[in-house]
């Protein structure tokens, strides 16, 4: 290696140690962009100068696909969109269609939709962080962060019977009521959990490696991200308020009492600690729900085939676990969407990447891209 | 401001530029606008304080065969005011064009591509537009309605 080194060097030349302009090839195989995401990446030295996302590696036409399906069957595709959290985009589709047909699901539903992607945005967030962390360096949350998700797929698998794909929040209502033992355990889970937030703020929030890595990198500046559609998490921690929960509330989310987590500083670090806020207010919400859970009915009453009228046309958003996810349906009167398209967070937060690492070091993409948040089948579909 | 108002603002406001203004029965603002005035509007929409859509929420297309049309959809949302309304520009199925959305706001690039990889839209003036989602040797426009599913299936050579 020395020799080399050392063969580089010119004697008595005046350019010794020149760089180089190089281009490295990220994926589409990697562990650190979370999938099959690949990223032409140029380089001068170890500064980033270009990146470029190449995309399609997950590619599996789901819109295509949920034109040839009816609408109950495309609720099975939307669980693929985001494997992570699915129930958000369960929740996404099943209120489009909703909209798209006049039905109304019963408040019992609507309490237990609420009270499910909440737990949904708990365990995402969960995953996020560890893999966040992970990607810099830190691997002990990961398994702090899995040990609670654990608990939250148990309430899950208890309620449903699947631990990821869940196929649980259908069109009119819910798959099935939750049992009896669900709420203590729910309430028991919480208490637990509420406190260990704290906890993984104590173990990274204010680490000096973890403040090195990424305060002040990969600033987002928030006229920048609101234009190139930067949304969710990401765009609140450049100061942003941008909650679809609050700007245009559905479920009964203008019936909560709940704060929208807001930081300034555009970085890292600023989209790390609004998700870690994230959390505390969703336990909040969860606790509210739990109060008001009625008995009922979890399902609507509705026609054995569900058509949606001609030239009906719905976009419909919901804050996912992610950022703002869309749904655009298009009836034409049958029992098949005509148009189908999931406006998905990922794809939108992935395009500032760019802008994002220039001028940064190689290590530092793997930072920006953990704190984005992306997650590559919804960036793919 | 409601759906409706918007609407009626909208109609107001920009009567020679736009071709119909709908509230449409799932009650959403639906705006219709020829491919020559699209970006004008846009600009307009996104700066006028009282509009202000700084958010370009989706940017899809919808494929017509028996219209021979294709409709790039947009759906803009306020930061500011809350509030959302539908774009639909109409193109030409056999040579579809619309001038590109990049300048109003920068999300559209790629958007704009992926309407590009699986509709066949060109977006005039577009700064990248390349597949996004399919290999660049593809040949077919795998969301129109006439996609042959031939591709589906690989057959063993």
């Amino acid at each position: 290696m020395t020799d080399l080194l050392l063969s580089q060097v010119k004697v008595g030349g005046e350019s010794q140690f020149g760089t180089d302009e190089y281009v490295v090839n990220l994926g589409p195989q990697h562990p650190a962009t979370h999938g099959v995401l690949r990223l032409i990446v140029k380089l001068d030295g170890e500064t980033v100068k270009e990146t470029m996302p190449v995309l399609g590696y997950l590619h599996r036409s789901i819109e295509k696909i949920c034109e040839n399906r009816t609408y109950p069957q495309c609720i099975t595709y939307t669980d693929r969109i985001d494997y992570v959290s699915a129930m958000s985009v369960n929740l996404a589709f099943a209120l489009a269609t909703e909209k798209l047909m006049n039905i109304e699901a019963p408040a019992r539903a609507q309490w237990l939709r609420m009270i499910f992607v909440e737990l949904q945005r708990l365990a995402s967030h969960l995953l996020w962080m560890g893999a966040f962390a992970g990607d810099i360096g830190a691997l002990t949350p990961f398994l702090y962060g899995l040990r609670e998700r654990e608990r939250i797929l148990d309430l899950f698998e208890m309620t449903c019977g699947q631990r990821l794909t869940y196929n649980y929040i259908r069109i009119g209502g819910v798959m099935i009521d939750i049992l009896p033992e669900f709420v203590p355990k729910c309430r028991a889970f919480l208490d637990y959990f509420e406190p260990k937030v704290d906890e993984y703020e104590d173990l990274l929030t204010y680490n000096p490696i973890f403040l090195e890595r990424t305060k002040g990198v990969g600033i987002i500046a928030p006229e920048v991200g609101i234009n190139a559609g930067v949304c969710g998490p990401s765009l609140r921690g450049s100061g942003i308020a941008c909650d679809v929960r609050k700007q245009q509330p559905y479920l009964y989310y203008d019936q909560m009492k709940f704060n929208e987590c807001i930081e300034t500083a555009g970085d890292c670090w600023s989209r790390y600690k609004v998700r870690m806020n994230e959390m505390r207010e969703s336990v909040s919400i969860i606790r509210q729900c739990l109060e008001r859970l009625e008995p009922g009915s979890f399902e609507a009453k509705m026609p054995p085939v569900l058509k949606a009228p001609v030239g009906s046309e719905i976009y419909s958003r919901i804050e996912s676990s992610r950022g703002e996810m869309g749904v655009y349906l298009v009836g034409d009167g049958t029992a098949k969407p005509w148009k189908s398209k999931y406006r998905c967070a990922s794809f939108s937060n992935l395009y500032v990447l760019d802008q994002l690492t220039k001028g940064w070091k190689v290590a530092d993409i793997m930072a920006v891209l953990g704190s984005l948040d992306m997650i590559v089948p919804e960036v793919d579909r | 401001m409601t759906n409706e108002e918007l609407k009626s603002k909208i109609e107001v406001d920009f009567k020679d530029e736009i071709l119909s203004a709908v509230i449409s029965a799932q009650k959403e603002a639906i705006i219709t606008v020829a491919p020559d005035r699209y970006v004008a509007l846009c600009q307009k929409l996104h700066d006028k304080g009282e509009y202000f859509f700084n958010h370009l929420s989706s940017l899809t297309a919808v494929d017509y065969p028996k219209e021979n049309k294709i409709t790039v959809v947009s759906h803009l949302w306020s930061y500011k005011h809350f509030h959302q309304v539908t774009i639909k520009v109409d193109a030409d199925r056999n040579n579809p064009k619309v001038p590109t959305l990049e300048n109003v706001w920068k999300s559209a690039n790629w958007f704009e591509r992926e309407v590009f990889d699986l509709y066949g839209v060109v977006f005039e003036g577009h700064s990248d537009l390349r597949r996004i989602m399919m290999p660049d040797d593809y040949k077919k426009f795998p969301l129109r309605k006439d996609f042959a599913d031939d591709g589906f299936i690989v057959k063993p050579s």
